[in-house]
């Protein structure tokens, strides 16, 4: 459970990155979905309910993705039930139940970056970017390995129309994914995301090159290669030698399910 | 810190920590039908409605509940009594501590969707686990009240 004394509630988004540079120990409080896994303990916390964050609009050229929007309001927002072919839809729907998709919030899962999350490889594959306070607007694959303290305003989906396919592996219907993929294809070739390696999600780079170069002729070999290209680990739901066998598996889905993209 | 809540439609002021989570509070406030199972927003216990969309009350900081419309079972006790008939004529309520967070989300289904498949069914009560009964004595009892109240 979470405990924390001090509630801080910025009323703006500058002031929440002042209160996180002046506290330096006091996490961000999200939609606070882990609050009951573990015992955490802050003096502190940074409360981002108070910011206005818990919108989704479209914009001319990309969707714009509030921080604090739940995943249930992505789920709902009716654009998204047919922007490539409701990808992001069919990314969050598997995510545990309806009442923890309305409290979940996208922002969370994408600044947490949790190696778990099953919407972190369908923004990759949709070329998400993410607008943060101060350092302003990145691609979301280079925010993967961002270390500096900011914070996550908005997630901005472009709108252009590529072909995209997600996949994930779970044991049961609500239970965490085990393996989760998704893949783009587009005039720079193929792009091949792995995650839940359980670390978080990685790009399969020698492997949608070996398909981008040779095409679909390759496939096997490309399976094979991705296997090998990406580093896994054994956890409480899958071993790493389970998780690169099924990483062949998802990445003929993936590139057969691209193929037939139309 | 004080938080004004509405509770099933009544204004209420409470004074909270800061990181009391909203089951606590209803709890504290004599609203027993949302029951403490699991804590870990697995087992949808805990169930309640936040401007009408269900939500984990375990681990939703009461806080935030400010200025939104707060609804538990007892403020749905009609239709709750209606579901209840149904899940109980269907043998749904083995132990029944799975049954009220069970009707809250059956219920919020009824709004969003009254005419829904067994699939939909299924699929809106993902977050509700049951140990008892495997679930299709809940399924019937569903179905049945989304009849009757059809009828």
């Amino acid at each position: 459970m979470l405990m924390y004394r001090q509630l801080l509630q910025p009323k703006t988004v500058a002031e929440a990155y002042e209160m996180a540079l002046k506290f330096k120990t006091a996490p961000f409080l999200a939609g606070g979905c882990w609050i009951g896994l573990g015992k955490w303990r802050w003096p502190s916390v940074i409360d981002m309910s108070g910011l206005g964050l818990d919108y989704i609009r479209e914009e001319d050229d990309y969707y714009a993705i509030g921080a604090m929007a739940t995943q249930g309001d992505v789920e709902r927002f009716a654009p998204f039930q047919t922007y490539a072919k409701g990808l992001l839809v069919k990314a969050v729907h598997p995510i545990l139940g309806v009442q923890f998709r309305n409290m979940a919030t996208m922002g969370g899962s994408v600044a947490a970056r949790f190696g778990f999350s099953d919407i972190l490889p369908a923004l990759l594959a949709l070329e998400a970017e993410v607008m943060l306070h101060q350092n302003g607007v990145m691609p979301l694959s280079e925010y993967m390995n961002f270390k500096e303290k900011d914070v996550l305003v908005e997630i901005r989906v472009p709108k252009k129309v590529t072909a995209v396919a997600i996949h994930t592996l779970r044991k049961s219907t609500s239970d965490f994914p085990f393996l989760t993929g998704s893949i783009r294809k587009d005039e720079t070739g193929y792009h091949i995301y792995i995650g839940c390696r359980p670390a978080a999600v990685r790009e399969a780079v020698k492997a949608g090159k070996l398909l981008s170069a040779k095409g679909i002729t390759t496939l096997e070999e490309a399976m094979a290669t991705a296997a090998d290209e990406i580093a896994f680990q054994t956890n409480s739901h899958a071993s790493a030698d389970y998780r690169a066998a099924m990483t062949k598996v998802l990445v003929k889905r993936l590139v057969q399910e691209v193929e037939q993209w139309r | 810190m004080e938080v004004s809540l509405i509770i099933n439609g009544k204004k209420l002021q409470v004074s909270v920590e800061p990181d009391e989570m909203l089951l606590t509070t209803l709890r504290g406030q004599g609203y027993f039908s949302t029951r403490r199972g699991c804590d870990t927003l697995n087992c949808g216990l805990c169930t309640v409605w936040l401007d009408g969309k269900t939500i984990l009350s375990c681990s939703y900081p009461t806080y935030r509940a400010a200025g939104h419309e707060v609804t538990t079972l007892e403020g749905l006790a009609d239709e709750a009594a209606l579901l209840a008939d149904c899940l109980a004529a269907e043998g749904a309520d083995q132990c029944g501590y799975c049954t009220t967070g069970m009707m809250m989300s059956a219920m919020a289904l009824r709004r969003q969707n009254p005419n829904p498949t067994d699939e939909e069914i299924k699929d809106f009560l993902v977050g509700n686990l049951c140990r008892c009964t495997g679930y299709e004595s809940h399924l019937r009892g569903i179905r049945r009240y989304l009849e009757e109240v059809e009828a």
